[in-house]
């Protein structure tokens, strides 16, 4: 279980040249350009799940994310494009030269003849599970902190060697999807500074969520949610990150609810 | 010799000096008037001296002298708009007592009306300057000219300021300049840009956070 402090923020399309060269010389490190697909899992609603255990205690539904790292080849063949200025050509709902049949080949296992070969689909059918709780509450909190589960598999048995098959085997169906594209600053003192885009995938389509802009995420994962030590240190060096930001990136707390993946159906406590 | 409207004198001008009732003079526009014009002629003496020197002032005095007589230039203006009424309806004529042949050189040029032929010059001179055929132009097209102007002229300090805001110009040295002067290490001079070149926020964060974590609603 790790800790996870954050901050966020946003800025706009204009700015993201200049922000990235800000960050770049404040970091002291080239952005690393990444991409995930994510897959929300929710318990499957045809199950009666009961609401109470025996101890008449009230059980949460979460849900699970799936989350794989998108090869990047597969956005931008030619390997000497392949850096943070590609973001700049995705600020539209439509993701041009990537083929969205290939996060449902991830999901689903590929529907192409010539790949069904099970032994060369397995080599990278890795994908990391999570599953995170409501931000910690509180009115005096300096940054969000979230608690998160997480586990890596990889790969999926059973009957049907697809990682959908393999969760739904567990009562889990998919919910949503979405394509996160970003950069990634290494700043210091261990923490993490985001800049990226966010695409919901529905039916084959794509709509970015993020228009006209990029989220900015800063934080810190502190490996044991019992480690005061770290914690406080985490805390201290997001916050002087966002003194060294604030008139230009304004980071602020964001709000617990809107991070929270429990279903709704359930009453919020 | 100057009296206030005519009309209010006798008929027969006054013959001596004590009948003569300086109570209409328009004393206090005059003087007000008169002020600024000293200022101004004494700034611009001052200017025209400076510069016909060997050595150039240095360029920022110049600037300063330069907006102090356009300051005074603007006094001069809005005084003279002030009493515009008064000065216009004012006729000036000399006294009988005058001792008119004596001075004839001096009374022509304090009751001249018309520009002197220099000054007329300057004002062909800034006509064609500008570039404008007076005769050709309409009122409205001069004023429209005379807008946009303007407009060019607030547009390009607008922009002057908003880039000298967006750039520290002060406080920052180099290694070399450092090691060469130690002492500019001592006092931090540095001020940060004022710019308001910040990022805008194209998007409510926690409504994004909400979809990643919740779905689309």
């Amino acid at each position: 279980m790790v800790l996870q402090l954050s901050l966020v923020s946003a800025i706009d399309d204009e700015s993201y040249d200049l922000c990235t060269s800000t960050l770049c010389n404040l970091s002291g490190n080239p952005p690393v350009l990444f991409s995930h697909f994510t897959a929300m899992l929710k318990p499957n609603p045809t199950f009666d799940i009961e609401q109470t255990n025996s101890k008449n205690q009230l059980i949460e539904q979460n849900r699970l994310k799936l989350c794989k790292e998108v090869p990047l080849d597969q956005l931008e063949p030619d390997g000497s494009k392949r850096d943070y200025e590609m973001l700049k050509n995705y600020q539209d709902d439509k993701l041009d030269g990537f083929n969205l049949q290939v996060v449902e080949d991830m999901l689903h296992g590929s529907t192409d003849l010539d790949r069904m070969d099970v032994d060369e689909a397995k080599s990278d059918d890795s994908w990391i599970l999570s599953i995170a709780d409501i931000p910690a509450a509180g009115s005096n909190r300096k940054v969000s902190t979230q608690s998160i589960t997480e586990n890596t598999i990889l790969s999926s048995g059973g009957s049907s060697p697809s990682i959908i098959a393999f969760l739904s085997e567990f009562g889990y169906v998919p919910d949503y999807q979405f394509l996160t594209l970003g950069v990634k600053f290494n700043m210091n003192h261990s923490v993490y500074l985001e800049l990226s885009k966010v695409w919901l995938i529905q039916g084959g389509e794509s709509k970015q969520i993020t228009k006209g802009g990029f989220l900015v995420k800063a934080f810190v994962n502190v490996t044991k949610g019992t480690d005061i030590k770290s914690i406080n240190h985490g805390t201290n060096a997001l916050l002087n990150l966002q003194k060294e930001l604030s008139g230009y990136i304004d980071l602020t707390i964001p709000d617990r609810k809107s991070m929270d993946s429990r279903l709704e159906n359930l009453s919020d406590i | 010799m100057s009296q206030r409207s005519p009309s209010d004198a006798d008929v027969g001008v006054p013959s001596s000096r004590d009948e003569f009732n300086f109570q209409h003079v328009p004393a206090q526009a005059l003087d007000a008037v008169r002020m600024r014009f000293a200022q101004l002629t004494h700034s611009l003496a001052k200017l025209k001296d400076e510069m016909s020197r060997a050595d150039l002032p240095q360029w920022y005095s110049l600037q300063a002298q330069v907006s102090v007589i356009l300051t005074q230039l603007q006094s001069v203006t809005t005084t003279i708009h002030h009493f515009e009424e008064l000065l216009d309806s004012t006729v000036v004529y000399p006294l009988a007592n005058f001792p008119t042949t004596a001075h004839e050189g001096l009374l022509t040029t304090l009751l001249r009306k018309k520009n002197i032929p220099e000054t007329d010059a300057w004002i062909n001179d800034a006509k064609e300057t500008v570039g404008i055929d007076l005769n050709t132009t309409s009122p409205e097209d001069v004023n429209k000219l005379l807008k946009s102007d303007e407009q060019v002229t607030k547009w390009a300090l607008g922009f002057l300021k908003e880039e000298h805001s967006n750039y520290a110009f002060q406080g920052l040295h180099t290694a070399q300049e450092l090691s060469n002067s130690p002492q500019l290490a001592n006092y931090d001079e540095y001020r940060p840009s004022t710019g308001k070149n910040v990022p805008k926020k194209p998007f409510d964060v926690d409504t994004v956070l909400k979809v990643v974590h919740q779905g689309p609603a």
